[in-house]
């Protein structure tokens, strides 16, 4: 087994797939698009007849932006105001669907079928949500931890003790690696816990979360490699984008249609690259763990959800 | 015939004196009047961080009237405790500078301990803090001395001053931090003496203000002979020319020598490394510590652009050498300053090479070698004919160099931004555009007023100036003005008097009688400037209906469509407006408007209706604060909102997903 052949597997099975992967890029158009309609509304009122507008595409557009943004501020706030919610609805679909995946990838390779993808989907959510949020807050102690080592080495940016900017300048080169080693262990660390969970399928979460750490330790070296493939591919897939989306002119209808789908040809690969990279993992969760020994059989199964919703069942 | 020659003999003796004096001076060839001179012996008591030094004034009455006293700033006073004037107008002090205050040693001060004249007699006994500006009997950073004895027009007089200074910590402008010092406003400095018609003077006077914490200097040209004093290992930079350096024991002896300057500034530090280009006959000379070495190549590339151009335009820098002085982060205190010949500047590590506003910075203090230390106004009464006309200029350089290189000020990831239009941007967006007036003393701006006002709201209207002159005319108005103020000491009202001059020599009337009315609304009032299209409509030209209609033969009645437009001014400020007019066909039509009334129409009768209407569609009046409504199309430009609203949504798309690599 090796960690190639997890990458490959990985999007093997998300092309299988397809429709899901498709259903998670319509989540996140869908919602960007609501966004995008108050703006087009905005601009239509309170821009669309300006040459200013029209001259912003040929030449610099700062004046053009920086006059809306000024003279528009307080409708601007509604767009930050609306975008937050977006982002927080979601946040919150986006768990409520990765239950749904990670079902659906178990119920897959190990045939067992039990709630299928919108059953695992409301199944898991309130287990992948307090994942989601024990990770975050995880995260987020990193990264205070490096920000606070940071500005102590920058002594906090003071006139009067930093001898030289390059001195902070000089410990990003490896701070900035070390956190980014930390914080992609900890992401890989919240993905197997989230497979382990869906495995395991228990109510509980502080057995899976504690048997992954153990399994990420043990087999660090493997997830860790298939994460920095994945990484690779989404910088290597950004910077593609980013070459190319610079050379295609805006100037015209034709222009900005291609720009805009080239945008979503970006936003399809990073969500399939997170769902493929989840799929890869939970190949070689497979791999490594004993999952089988450990996952509920399916007269177990099959007796808990009788248990949970038809009672009467067992009496029958 | 004995008393022929001996009257032969004493008037050669009194040539040959007279020669001797015009040679100190240097005042026969001298291209400025050389009022203010001083000899300086400065030692740098790195372990004390004191100055202690010995200076000679010798100062020409070069007016009409008689000189019974003089005031002297000591600058450094203005650290000297928390009810100095510049200390109280902080309001709230950066948490740096008030918790280092909290501390006695890091306070600043000048202590005069004596003043002599030519005939010893001590002048201190006669002396008083002054207090012009605010009545802030606290501040100690004026005083006047009584002199012994009268000064009579034409005369001069030395006087000797010794004195200790206690240098502030990471001070405004000046100060030490660790071991890098930058000494600038140090040495008992006498005031200007205005005689009648120098600026707005009536009758003779002193022209001496606080150290204010907004606005800066005002000082007479001369000749300056330094002798530093620092420890060997010490690398000094300086205005003027290092002319000797001298090893005694564990010290070394730097001196300098400058001519026709109105300020002395200088910089020591054991760590700054020395780089060195020519460009014609002057000599670039930048000081930096070592991490920042690498940016003398980019400096000095920006600033003999900087000096070619003068060259052309004004006229020659008149140096033979421009210092450089890069401060290392912990000397940013003394960042972004200018004094004669001797520039500081600011660059940061982690800006990307596309962002050029280190080389903008060293471009406006460049500036300021001329506009206000060759033409030497007065910095704290009005700050705006230096800060405004550099800035001008500024945007202008810099605007023009990066063209040049197929770049921009800011060249960052596709995006191009112009020095003018952040200049605008920080005016009409950033400031409160009416937040004062533009004629007011550097010390009365309220909170912000200063820098919105009277930088970027002067470089704003010369700009506009230039777009209703057009640039040959403001081009002779710029060069008139530097060759007849060059050393000198002009004000508002000259500036105006040339702009004047020369528009009637250019424009004639166009105009009107002279363009006071325009100076009056930039300088005198806090009005802003918004035209605006507020409405394009075109409607289908029916015939005459109705009972006993009229048949209308006129070529306009055979017309498609009637167009009616309608500008109007938002704001108060009044100046000429230009419409440019496109029809359907193609056809573009241009027409003045006064731009006095609050609205006008304009009425077309065409086959064809009116496509779009914009006022000022060369943009040469940058006052406008709204550039957004300058214009109106009558169909609206879906294909630009269609681009804003994709690429928003990519960029909306993107967040999203980022937010989830959470989940």
């Amino acid at each position: 087994m090796s960690v190639l052949q997890a990458y490959g597997m990985g999007w093997r099975r998300l092309w299988q797939n397809r429709p899901y992967w498709g259903l998670f890029f319509a989540l996140n158009f869908g919602l960007a698009l609501t966004t995008a309609a108050s703006l087009t509304a905005f601009l239509g009122k309170n821009a669309a007849h300006s040459l200013s507008i029209s001259d912003s595409l040929t030449a610099s557009p700062y004046p053009f932006l920086s006059a809306l943004t000024s003279q528009f501020a307080s409708d601007l706030d509604f767009f930050q105001y609306q975008s937050v919610g977006v982002a927080l609805v979601f946040f919150l679909l986006q768990i409520w669907l990765l239950g749904g995946w990670l079902n659906h990838l178990r119920e897959e390779a190990t045939g067992v079928a039990r709630w299928g993808f919108w059953g695992g989907a409301a199944r898991y959510f309130w287990r992948t949500f307090r994942l989601a949020a024990y990770f975050a807050v995880i995260q987020g102690a990193l990264l205070w931890a490096f920000v606070k080592l940071g500005a102590s080495i920058a002594k906090d940016f003071s006139i009067l003790e930093l001898w030289s900017e390059f001195d902070f300048l000089h410990a990003l080169w490896w701070l900035l690696p070390l956190y980014l080693l930390f914080s992609v262990s900890i992401s890989l660390w919240h993905d197997y816990a989230k497979i382990h969970t869906v495995y395991r399928d228990r109510a509980w979460l502080t057995r899976p979360v504690v048997e992954s750490t153990r399994l990420c330790f043990k087999y660090f070296g493997r997830f860790f490699s298939l994460y920095a493939l994945n990484l690779f591919t989404l910088a290597a897939v950004c910077a593609i984008y980013g070459m190319i989306a610079n050379s295609i002119p805006a100037h015209s209808m034709a222009g900005i249609v291609l720009l805009f789908l080239w945008g979503q040809l970006l936003l399809l690969l990073r969500i399939g690259l997170k769902l493929a990279n989840l799929a890869a993992a939970d190949y070689l969760y497979r791999q490594v763990s004993d999952w089988n020994a450990a996952a509920p059989t399916t007269e177990g199964i099959t007796q808990r959800y009788n248990d949970v919703f038809n009672p009467k069942a067992e009496a029958l | 015939m004995k008393a022929k020659k001996r009257i032969s003999v004493l008037l050669a003796v009194a040539c040959l004196l007279l020669a001797t004096v015009g040679l100190a001076t240097g005042q026969s060839s001298a291209p400025s009047p050389r009022i203010a001179n001083y000899d300086v012996e400065v030692t740098l008591d790195v372990a004390e961080k004191m100055l202690r030094g010995r200076s000679q004034l010798h100062w020409r009455n070069t007016s009409t009237d008689t000189i019974r006293r003089m005031p002297f700033h000591l600058y450094y006073n203005a650290f000297k405790n928390s009810q100095s004037s510049l200390l109280r107008e902080w309001y709230k002090l950066p948490p740096y500078f008030s918790q280092q205050l909290q501390y006695d040693g890091e306070w600043g001060w000048i202590d005069l301990l004596t003043v002599v004249d030519e005939g010893g007699r001590s002048l201190l006994d006669q002396h008083r803090y002054l207090q012009p500006d605010d009545q802030n009997t606290a501040d100690r950073t004026v005083i006047e001395i009584d002199l012994a004895e009268a000064l009579l027009p034409g005369d001069s007089l030395r006087l000797d001053f010794t004195w200790e200074a206690r240098i502030p910590r990471s001070m405004l402008r000046s100060g030490y931090n660790k071991d890098f010092y930058f000494i600038a406003q140090w040495y008992p400095k006498i005031g200007v003496y205005e005689s009648p018609g120098t600026r707005y003077a009536e009758r003779g006077q002193w022209n001496c203000h606080q150290y204010h914490l907004k606005g800066e200097f005002y000082a007479d040209h001369g000749i300056y002979n330094v002798a530093i004093t620092v420890p060997q290992d010490y690398q000094v930079g300086a205005t003027g020319i290092a002319v000797d350096e001298q090893v005694l024991g564990s010290s070394k002896v730097y001196r300098f020598r400058a001519e026709d300057v109105s300020d002395f500034a200088w910089t020591a530090s054991p760590h700054l490394q020395v780089q060195e280009a020519q460009w014609a006959d002057v000599r670039l000379r930048y000081l930096s510590y070592p991490d920042h070495a690498y940016m003398g190549e980019r400096y000095f590339a920006v600033l003999k652009y900087c000096l070619q151009y003068f060259e052309d335009l004004l006229g020659p820098y008149p140096y033979p050498q421009l210092t450089i002085v890069e401060p290392p982060f912990h000397g940013l205190f003394a960042m972004a300053m200018e004094y004669p010949t001797l520039i500081t500047v600011g660059s940061f590590g982690f800006l990307p090479r596309g962002i050029h506003t280190a080389e903008t910075l060293a471009a406006h203090e460049f500036i300021h070698q001329y506009f206000m230390h060759l033409i030497a106004s007065n910095e704290t009464e009005e700050p705006w004919l230096d800060e405004g006309l550099t800035t001008y200029f500024e945007a202008r350089m810099m605007d023009e160099y990066y063209a040049q290189q197929n770049s921009a000020v800011i060249d960052l990831l596709g995006v191009r931004v112009h020095q003018k239009d952040l200049n605008w941007n920080t005016y009409a967006h950033l400031g409160n555009p009416k937040i004062a007036e533009n004629d007011r003393a550097a010390w009365e701006y309220p909170n912000g007023g200063y820098e919105y006002i009277s930088y970027k709201k002067s470089g704003v209207w010369l700009w506009t100036l230039e777009g209703f002159i057009g640039r040959p005319s403001m081009d002779r108005v710029l060069k008139t003005y530097f060759q007849r103020w060059r050393f000198g000491h002009p004000c508002a009202r000259d500036f105006i008097a040339i702009v004047n001059e020369v528009v009637r020599e250019d424009h004639g009337d166009r105009l009107g009688e002279n363009l006071n009315w325009y100076f009056d609304q930039v300088l005198h009032t806090t009005a802003a400037c918004d035209y605006k299209v507020s409405y394009v409509g075109n409607f289908l030209n029916l015939p005459p209906m109705g009972k006993d209609v009229v048949v209308d033969s006129s070529a306009e009645a055979g017309s498609r469509y009637l167009s009616k437009v309608v500008i109007q001014r938002v704001e108060e400020m009044q100046l000429p407006v230009e419409i440019e007019f496109t029809f359907f066909d193609g056809h573009v039509e241009r027409r003045q408007w006064d731009g006095r009334a609050r609205s006008v129409n304009f009425f077309f009768s065409r086959d064809y209706g009116v496509r779009s209407a914009e006022i000022d569609p060369e943009r040469k009046n940058y006052l406008d604060i709204n550039y957004l409504n300058n214009s109106y199309t009558y169909v609206p430009d879906r294909v630009a909102v269609r681009y804003y609203v994709g690429r928003c949504m990519v960029w909306m798309q993107q967040v999203l997903q980022t937010v989830v690599a959470l989940v």
